[in-house]
């Protein structure tokens, strides 16, 4: 059985999901793809966009769809180093 | 971090090993700033946070050491109502760490353990022996959480850390020791260095992961 994800798994999971799509992807999609519930899904979207991690965009349809911003980007750059770094000393 | 009961011979080297310190603890505080800036996580914020108030601890130490050593006038010049101030930077670094590692969640409780531990220390004939003893205990229960980590992770990494706490804390039972016996203050002082060490080597291996 997979063990839980922390939150910076998490993060890194849904910034994929983005990045994949070229930063053309509406939220019923990002929840599909990251396996959360809707409620957590729409938490960790406010946490991230507050943060500066992805950016809210509408497209020519009015619809509702997700970007990175270059901290997000540098979020999934850097992973391997952040997830060594919060592993060892234990911060997840 | 080891004063107060310093040996007279050993006072040259207190400077070369609290610079150390200085330098290895500098690194690490900003090394996991510069990990907050990139996850904007609060627990590795306080985490750079509580090595930067150790480093302040040692900067502080090493600036007495060096007026001391070279002679320029002592000393009571980081005392505040008898304490050390790099007592109390260090002890505020080794909170923080409990605040991380216990998961503690409300800030209070984090200030009335370093009040409870402020007045122990200023109530007690020997303040040195009494910041020994609470930064012990601190250290046990940091290292407890270390030791659970690498139960989890089972890597290379987290054993390296928790090895370097477990170190640490017997370095620091080693400094309570030391006011009896001497020898085990330059123990204490080569036990923090291969502590320091061996995180200086996880943060290098933590790099080369990239």
């Amino acid at each position: 059985m997979n063990k839980k994800r922390n939150s910076l798994e998490i993060i890194h999971d849904i910034l994929k999901v983005i990045d994949l799509k070229k930063g053309n992807i509406k939220p019923t999609h990002i929840l599909y793809k990251s396996n959360l519930s809707t409620n957590m899904l729409k938490s960790y979207l406010s946490e991230l966009e507050t943060k500066g991690f992805i950016k809210e965009k509408t497209d020519k349809n009015g619809r509702k769809t997700y970007e990175l911003t270059e901290l997000g980007s540098n979020y999934l750059k850097e992973y391997s180093v952040i997830k060594s770094f919060t592993n060892s000393f234990g911060l997840n | 971090m080891a004063f107060d009961y310093i040996p007279l011979w050993l006072v040259k080297y207190d400077l070369f090993f609290e610079l150390i310190f200085l330098i290895a603890t500098l690194i690490l505080g900003i090394f996991s700033f510069k990990i907050y800036k990139k996850t904007k996580q609060k627990p590795i914020l306080m985490f750079s946070l509580a090595f930067l108030s150790i480093a302040l601890s040692y900067l502080l130490q090493t600036i007495l050491n060096f007026i001391n050593f070279f002679g320029l006038g002592y000393m009571h010049l980081f005392d505040f109502g008898e304490i050390y101030i790099p007592h109390i930077f260090f002890m505020i670094g080794l909170l923080i760490f409990l605040y991380v590692t216990l998961n503690i969640s409300k800030i209070r409780i984090l200030l009335m353990i370093f009040l409870i531990s402020l007045i122990t220390i200023l109530i007690s004939s020997d303040k040195a022996f009494a910041f020994f003893i609470l930064s012990t205990i601190y250290f046990i229960f940091i290292s407890w959480h270390y030791l659970e980590n690498y139960l989890d992770k089972e890597d290379t990494n987290s054993l390296l850390i928790t090895l370097s706490f477990f170190i640490l804390l017997v370095s620091n039972i080693d400094f309570v020791l030391s006011s009896r016996y001497e020898l085990f203050y330059l123990v204490g002082y080569i036990l923090e260095l291969i502590a320091y060490a061996m995180i200086m080597i996880n943060l290098y291996m933590v790099q080369k992961s990239e």
